[in-house]
Parts: structure tokens; C-alpha cells; sequence
């Protein structure tokens, strides 16, 4: 007896679907999200309601809790070499905005040193950066 | 009359690799992604050139640990708003230093920021507590 053929199911017929909402969810990814360069020490800024909108491409300055800094991807160990690779910089691109990203914790005494050494080498002016409050 | 089902075309290329490296880009765009937003605010250290412009002598305020303080009088977050705004009522173009203590957090400082900011007020300079 000859049984009737059973229609062959496609195996990757359920997952049709599924990749949609991959791709989907890839696209929302790469157009909402901006991706940010690994930063060099673990830095969680303040929360604030006001402020102007961060400037683009800016030559960093980080200050963590501990009060340790960094400049751009590297981290410097002294006022001194912060000083020093700052005017390279800034000699480099003098009209590149410089921000300063100071953790919440960050003690203010370390951050007004921080400007300090910005006015000493030429910056006159730096934004600090905070994070949009919820 | 049934007709008879055209027959199916297999697919030249399979799925699987694509969902795959479909896959494997999602999660890199997951994890790599931020999406808090930032926020600047101008800050300058007080120099003599904008200071000597106005005769005026700028308000200070002190931040410390507990709160702030005007003229020796502590001030709570909202007594400073409240005062804060009183001062742009008077002179929107008053300028302010804020004057951080010793040992004082960023997140401080950022509050008073805040405060002057939303009150009005543009001209805000931070220097040291001890210098006075």
C-alpha cells in the first residue's frame, strides 16, 4: 500500500519570524545605542536636571573616586603627566573642546586641581560632564 | 479539482550561519551600547578679567559637606533654591563662586550647579573654600 506523501516541513520555517525580530532588535541597537571606547577607570558621574549638551569629540579628563585620572584611554599618575600630555594635545588640536568627567565621589578638591592644571597648559575653558538625571 | 502544490524550492543558502552572525551582532550592539545621556556644564575658575568688569562683589556660596551656606547662614537644597531664585529676580546677571570645603564630593558641587542653573543664573565660577 502506498501511504500518502506528508508534507515535508521546512526546518527553518518557524525560525523565519524569529530573525525578524533579530534583525529588528539589531537595528534598534545600532541606531539608539551610541557606542562609547572603553573607558580607563570605572567613572559614574553625578545626575544633574540642567545642562548643555556634551560637546563632540572632546579631549577627556577622568577622575575617579580614589582621585586618580586619566586622560582620553590611558591613565596618567601624576598632575604632572596629566599636564604635560595635555599640552601635546593640546598643541596637536588646540581648538578641541576639553571635558573633565569627574565620578560623583569624586573628592572637588581633586577636580578644582584638575582645572587648575587645564588653565595652566591653555584651556581656559572645560565642561564638566554629568549625566542626565532619570 | 485539486491542484497539484508547485514544489517547494529549496533554499540555496541555510539560515543557520546568517542567524548566527545575526545573533553574534546583537549581543556586541547589546553590551557595547550606552545609552545614558550626557551633560556639560561650563565651569571656569573665577579669573580677574571678567571679575574686575563688574564692580559688584559675586555671591558666595559655600558648599559643604551638610549643605550650603550663604553669609554664614545654612541653607537646606530648597532654602537655596528659593534663594537662588530671589537673587536672578534681583540681578540675573549676578555672578557666583561657589566656594567647595575640604573634602566635599563632585555630586555636591553638580547640585549647586543644578540649583544656580535652574534658577537662571550663567555666571557661575567654583574656586577653593580655603581661599577666602
Amino acid at each position: 500500500m502506498r501511504l500518502p506523501e506528508r508534507p515535508r516541513r521546512e526546518p527553518d520555517e518557524g525560525t523565519v519570524p524569529m530573525i525578524n525580530i533579530v534583525f529588528l532588535l539589531l537595528i534598534f541597537f545600532m541606531v539608539a545605542g551610541t557606542l562609547t571606547p572603553a573607558s580607563p577607570l570605572a567613572v559614574d558621574p553625578a545626575a544633574s536636571e540642567a545642562g548643555e549638551t556634551a560637546p563632540e569629540d572632546p579631549i577627556r579628563v577622568l577622575i575617579d573616586a580614589e582621585g586618580r585620572l586619566a586622560l582620553g584611554d590611558e591613565v596618567v599618575d601624576s598632575r604632572e603627566a596629566l599636564r604635560r600630555r595635555l599640552q601635546e594635545r593640546l598643541e596637536d588640536s588646540p581648538e578641541r573642546p576639553v571635558e573633565i568627567r569627574p565620578d560623583a565621589e569624586a573628592d572637588a578638591a581633586r577636580l578644582l586641581e584638575v582645572m587648575d592644571d587645564l588653565r595652566a597648559v591653555g584651556a581656559e575653558r572645560a565642561q564638566l560632564i554629568t549625566r542626565r538625571a532619570d | 479539482m485539486r491542484l497539484e502544490q508547485p514544489p517547494r524550492r529549496r533554499r540555496l543558502v541555510s539560515l543557520t550561519p546568517l542567524i548566527d552572525v545575526v545573533f553574534i551582532l546583537l549581543v556586541f550592539f547589546m553590551v557595547a551600547s550606552s545609552f545614558v545621556e550626557w551633560q556639560a556644564f561650563s565651569v571656569s575658575a573665577p579669573g580677574d578679567d571678567a571679575a574686575s568688569e563688574r564692580d559688584e562683589a559675586p555671591l558666595r556660596l559655600r558648599v559643604e559637606h551638610q549643605g550650603y551656606r550663604i553669609d554664614e547662614a545654612a541653607l537646606t537644597a530648597t532654602e537655596l533654591d528659593e534663594r537662588l531664585q530671589a537673587v536672578h529676580a534681583e540681578d540675573a546677571e549676578r555672578r557666583i563662586y561657589l566656594l567647595v570645603g575640604a573634602g566635599v564630593p563632585v555630586r555636591r558641587v553638580v547640585q549647586a550647579l543644578d540649583a544656580a542653573s535652574a534658577a537662571g543664573l550663567s555666571h557661575v565660577a567654583v574656586r577653593r573654600g580655603e581661599a577666602e
